[in-house]
């Protein structure tokens, strides 16, 4: 490959930032676009079945 | 196009699949539970799909790799795996920090499959680290870490992908699990590919060993034929010059031991081929005990350090140790070719003894323009050539006609990269005019 300057641990690190930003936008995201309702975490009896949410 | 657009573009992509669960996590939206567990959940959303991704950029694609170099690509595939680790142990810690009730889901006897699941993922990564970077501390082989590696990288895409789906939120409709699991079988998928299919298509392109040659610096040249040159098509086998192939030899070709080196013959024989291996490691040491006859298996040609059509360009070839072998390829090819440029070669070496391939070069010099500069750490009493280590002096006092004109091969251990990197910088050579290739990508 032709030689660059930017490191490959710092274009790592550059793409973790980058995405751990998508996850706190998408986070906002999802508080906007629908209300937080649902009972969560799980209750000690929900543990042992799938977690439902009323939507 | 030049290689900072395509590292870009590559980037994008890789940064688009490892967010696409959550655009896809948008549509049909369940309930929201808060800006933190959201943002848990995101995290471990992109881990996996990252997890995934790895199968992706460890699958000796060319099509992934030749963008922006093999050596880069799996670099990146080690580095960015602190990121997803990252973001699988951020998941939970937030969840636990944002609601202590959540601490339960820790008691794996007491737990639903889905944290059963989570917990072992977990375990798996952090078991898959250790061994990938304290491998030589645990005395595991190149081999059976390999092994080790691909099994645990299964088990964790597996069952992170279960974590996901039983928890079910935001993934809760039909087709969005369906996606998760056919993601998850896409990625693994990969891996058979690489390790099954590809080696089932390999078993007839048998290449056998011709001639073992002992050279400088412990290093040992293999010379192979084809043994059947219709086996790779109408096309046949084609490599560039500079580029590499993953070789397995005294094993079946679904074994994991593939070892990545450097084509060292012309380009422009393609059925008689040559590497140039010096004796490093456990892999190493055994090309020395290959015989004549024996069967040899190749994954490849591999790489974008390589000569590619311009012939008028002066071309400046810099190696240490047997970084010089990529170069001996290019200068035979060129030599081949009849290519009239001038050219120049410095090799870096400690001692005449261990100036790799040395002869090989001074016989290819009268075939060529070329200019050989020998740089010696130790040299022998009465030397008459450069001494020390490679610097801007060296390079302005031998290279032919403008520096700044001319195209620079670089291969070799770090510390030359880095002094080469740091002299052609200083002479103002563009970066766009300089291919380097490291040692030691895997």
């Amino acid at each position: 490959m032709k030689r660059s300057k930017v490191s490959v641990p710092l274009v790592a690190l550059v793409v973790g930032a980058i995405l751990l930003f998508s996850c706190a936008l998408w986070a906002v995201a999802v508080q906007h676009i629908v209300p937080d309702i649902c009972h969560y975490p799980p209750t000690v009896q929900e543990l042992a079945g799938p977690i439902r949410c009323e939507k | 196009m030049v290689l900072r657009a395509r590292t870009i573009i590559w980037l994008c992509g890789y940064v688009f699949i490892a967010v696409l669960p959550l655009l896809l996590g948008l549509v049909d939206l369940d309930p929201g539970r808060g800006f933190w567990i959201n943002f848990s959940v995101a995290m471990g959303f992109v881990a996996l799909a990252m997890l995934g991704l790895q199968f992706l950029l460890a699958a000796r694609s060319r099509f992934i790799g030749d963008p922006i170099g093999m050596d880069v690509l799996l670099r990146y595939h080690r580095e960015i795996t602190y990121v997803a680790a990252l973001l699988v142990f951020a998941h939970p810690i937030i969840l636990f920090l944002t609601d202590s009730r959540f601490l339960p889901l820790l008691n794996v006897w007491t737990s639903p499959l889905r944290a059963k699941l989570a917990v072992l993922c977990v375990l798996l990564l952090v078991i898959l680290i250790i061994t990938s970077i304290w491998r030589s501390k645990f005395r595991l082989g190149y081999a059976r870490w390999q092994a080790i590696h691909a099994l645990l990288a299964v088990a964790i895409v597996i069952t992170a992908t279960g974590h996901t789906v039983l928890v079910g939120y935001y993934v809760r409709e039909p087709w969005e699990s369906f996606l998760w699991i056919l993601s998850g079988c896409a990625f693994i998928g990969l891996g058979v590919w690489v390790r099954i299919i590809k080696p089932i298509l390999r078993r007839k392109r048998r290449w056998i060993v011709e001639e073992i040659r002992p050279e400088a610096g412990g290093s040992t040249s293999v010379s192979l034929r084809l043994d059947d040159p219709e086996s790779y098509g109408p096309a046949g086998f084609n490599f560039r010059a500079g580029q590499f192939a993953w070789i397995l030899m005294h094993r079946s070709p679904f074994a994991m031991t593939y070892h990545p080196f450097s084509f060292s013959s012309s380009a422009e024989h393609h059925q008689h081929i040559q590497f140039t291996i010096k004796a490093f490691g456990d892999f190493t040491h055994e090309v020395a005990g290959l015989d004549e006859g024996d069967v040899v298996y190749l994954d490849g040609p591999y790489g974008s350090f390589a000569l590619d059509d311009d012939t008028i360009t002066p071309m400046v070839l810099i190696g240490g140790g047997v970084g010089v072998t990529p170069l001996l390829s290019m200068l035979e090819t060129l030599a081949d070719r009849q290519d009239p440029r001038p050219c120049a070669i410095f090799l870096a070496n400690r001692d005449l003894d261990n100036r790799t391939c040395g002869t090989r070069v001074d016989a290819v010099q009268a075939r060529l323009q070329l200019t050989v500069v020998d740089v010696l750490e130790q040299p022998p009493p009465n030397w008459a050539g450069e001494v020390g280590f490679l610097d801007e002096r060296v390079l302005r006092q031998y290279i032919p006609g403008d520096p700044v004109a001319a195209r620079y091969f670089v291969c070799g251990p770090p510390g030359l990269m880095d002094a080469v990197d740091k002299s052609l910088n200083a002479m103002g050579v563009p970066p766009a005019q300089v291919h380097a290739e490291r040692f030691g990508m895997v």
